[in-house]
């Protein structure tokens, strides 16, 4: 089982939540979470708040706020509207629509990839 | 026409707006869950039914709680801010109709928060496939199987249902918590979108 550590409030919260029932659910969702090391920063751009994810295999920590140095991270930026739309709609032609349009800023696409996949709602 | 929060007219008016909205219909035509809130008094409640006119809308809502769930009452944080009003919730010595909200209503003044401090009013609301079923003012310990529960003070739902902030930013800011399949609600939003407008559309008094 993969371990999910988050705190009891804010977006945080919300992400956590969703990425431990996903990964409790789901045995291909809970595979790639074990699978994937890194850090990915999501930012709510209009509502003005940020979460840090950091995925260490059987253990994934999502944090409020995001890391002073954000270089070695991976980045989801856009709207709650499109973060939630690409949650329950995990489709690589829709991000692409939405990343040609500004709507959605991407960072090192695979590790982002591999963190929307592992909280899809589908 | 304007109603108080909380009260049963606006209960009702809630009902009325949700089950005759089309839109609503529609985007939540798939959505099966029930909602409990949990509405934790704070100084805005304590502010608020110092009013006569807002806390006989409580009183009213606290009379449609059947006698024989009174029990729940006992021990919890909302017995004993029951008391503080001086209300007991026994059968044999209250007649909730009786109750004189100007006299209870100066017994809010005297009432500090602390000695209070995590009693709350549960309202509950049974969603089903665009249609609110009911709406009803709940003791503690009730519905708690409910698919989804909203966790806020009586500051913050106010901010709710008049529509000054929407759910999303309320739960990520950490005002409110949300308890319950979050996927589920993340693949459902323009329902609950939908159902939150309707809510804060009800003028409030």
């Amino acid at each position: 089982m993969v371990e999910v550590i988050y705190p009891k409030e804010g977006l945080a919260n919300l992400l956590g939540n969703l990425i431990m029932q996903n990964t409790r659910r789901d045995i291909k969702k809970a595979e790639i979470a074990r699978k994937t090391r890194g850090t990915v920063v999501i930012e709510i751009r209009d509502l003005g708040f940020t979460a840090t994810v950091e995925l260490k295999g059987d253990r994934i920590e999502v944090r409020n706020g995001k890391p002073e140095e954000l270089s070695d991270c991976a980045l989801i930026s856009a709207n709650f509207g499109v973060i939630s739309y690409l949650l329950g709609n995990n489709s690589t032609i829709k991000s692409l629509k939405f990343m040609l349009s500004g709507k959605l800023k991407i960072k090192k696409m695979l590790l982002a990839k591999k963190l929307s996949t592992i909280m899809s709602t589908r | 026409m304007a109603v108080v929060y909380p009260s049963l007219e606006w209960m009702e008016e809630v009902l009325k707006k949700v089950n005759s909205d089309e839109q609503l219909k529609k985007v939540a035509a798939n959505w099966e869950g029930d909602i409990l809130c949990r509405i934790e008094v704070d100084e805005e409640a304590l502010k608020d039914f110092r009013d006569p006119e807002k806390l006989a809308g409580f009183i009213a809502m606290l009379s449609t709680i059947p006698v024989e769930k009174w029990s729940k009452f006992k021990g919890t944080k909302e017995e004993k801010f029951l008391n503080r009003l001086g209300i007991e919730l026994d059968p044999d010595k209250l007649d909730i109709s009786k109750l004189n909200a100007e006299e209870l209503a100066k017994k809010v003044a005297e009432i500090k928060l602390e000695d209070i401090k995590g009693s709350a009013i549960y309202v509950w609301m049974d969603f089903w496939h665009g249609e609110l079923r009911g709406v009803e003012f709940a003791a503690p310990g009730e519905h708690q199987n409910a698919k989804f529960k909203l966790f806020g003070t009586h500051g913050v739902f106010k901010q709710l249902i008049t529509g000054k902030a929407d759910p999303i930013t309320l739960v990520v800011s950490g005002k409110m918590k949300l308890q319950g399949d979050v996927g589920y609600m993340m693949r459902n939003m323009p329902a609950m979108r939908r159902f939150m407008e309707l809510m804060a559309s009800v003028p409030i008094k």
